[in-house]
C-alpha cells in the first residue's frame, strides 16, 4: 500500500467523483478512481495509489518509475489483487 | 533520511549504504504506516476480525504485522473472514454483496491515503450502505518531517 504505481488510462467511464478508468500496469488492468485528477484523459499516464489516481505523469517518467518498481520486485501486489474478473490482459 | 522501512530494507539488503560516500549519513526515518502501527492497534484489529458478524478488510501488508498473540493472517487461517483489498472502494462492493455482515475497513495510511478513505466513506453515505465501517488510523507524515 505504500507505493504509488504509474499506469496508462485505457478507457474512462462514470462522472464526477465516480469517474473511473481502466488503467494498464505492464499487462495488468485495474479499475482506478479518477475523482482527484479530473483533467486526466484516455492515453495519459497517472500515478495510482490504493485504487486512486493522485497525479498525471508524462510517459517517460511513468516508464522509468515502473521499470524501477519492476526491478525491485514491488509489483507483485498488482497481479495478486485483481478484484475484477478478467482484469488481466 | 529514508522515509519508510521498505527503503531502509532495500538500502541494507543491496549494500547501498556501503557504496555511499562516508560524508553522507543515513538516518532511519519515521517508518511507513505499516511499520509504525502500534501493537495495541494490531491486537484490536485481531479481536475485531475474529467476530463472526465481521468481514475484516485491509491492505495486504497489514496482515503480516504481528500482534501479541496472532497476526491477521493467523485469524484468516483459522477461518476468520479477513479480506485483502486493493482499494478502499472495494470494501463498498464487499458490503453491498454481504448485507447481513458488518464490513470493517482498516483504514491505515499517511496523508496520501486519506483522500481514498474519505471517498469510500463519502460514497458509502451517498449509496446508503449501512454495513460499512471505516476504522480510520491515519498518520501525519508532514508533522514528523517538520520535526526532523
Amino acid at each position: 500500500m505504500c507505493l504509488a504505481v504509474p499506469g496508462k488510462i485505457i478507457s474512462i467511464h462514470g462522472e464526477d467523483l465516480a469517474r473511473q478508468a481502466r488503467v494498464e500496469f505492464g499487462g495488468v488492468l485495474k479499475e482506478v478512481n479518477l475523482a482527484y485528477v479530473p483533467e486526466a484523459q484516455v492515453g495519459e499516464y497517472v500515478l495510482v495509489h490504493v485504487g486512486f489516481a493522485i497525479s498525471v505523469v508524462d510517459e517517460e517518467e511513468a516508464a522509468k518509475v515502473f521499470g524501477y518498481l519492476k526491478e525491485m520486485g514491488e509489483l507483485g501486489e498488482l497481479a495478486e489483487l485483481t478484484p475484477d474478473p478478467g482484469a488481466k490482459l | 533520511m529514508e522515509i519508510c522501512g521498505g527503503q531502509t530494507h532495500a538500502i541494507v539488503k543491496f549494500g547501498l549504504d556501503e557504496l555511499l560516500p562516508k560524508s553522507l549519513e543515513l538516518v532511519h526515518g519515521p517508518g511507513c504506516p505499516v511499520c509504525v502501527t502500534p501493537l495495541e492497534l494490531i491486537d484490536k484489529a485481531v479481536q475485531i476480525a475474529q467476530r463472526p458478524e465481521v468481514i475484516f478488510c485491509s491492505f495486504g501488508d497489514m496482515l503480516r504485522v504481528p500482534g501479541s498473540h496472532s497476526d491477521l493472517f493467523g485469524i484468516k487461517a483459522r477461518g476468520g473472514d479477513v479480506r485483502i483489498l486493493y482499494s478502499p472502494l472495494d470494501a463498498l462492493k464487499v458490503a453491498k454483496e454481504n448485507p447481513t455482515k458488518e464490513v470493517v475497513f482498516f483504514a491505515v495510511g499517511f496523508e496520501t491515503t486519506a483522500p481514498a478513505h474519505a471517498m469510500a466513506v463519502y460514497q458509502a453515505k451517498q449509496q446508503g450502505i449501512k454495513n460499512f465501517r471505516c476504522w480510520s488510523r491515519m498518520y501525519w507524515y508532514h508533522r514528523r518531517w517538520k520535526r526532523f
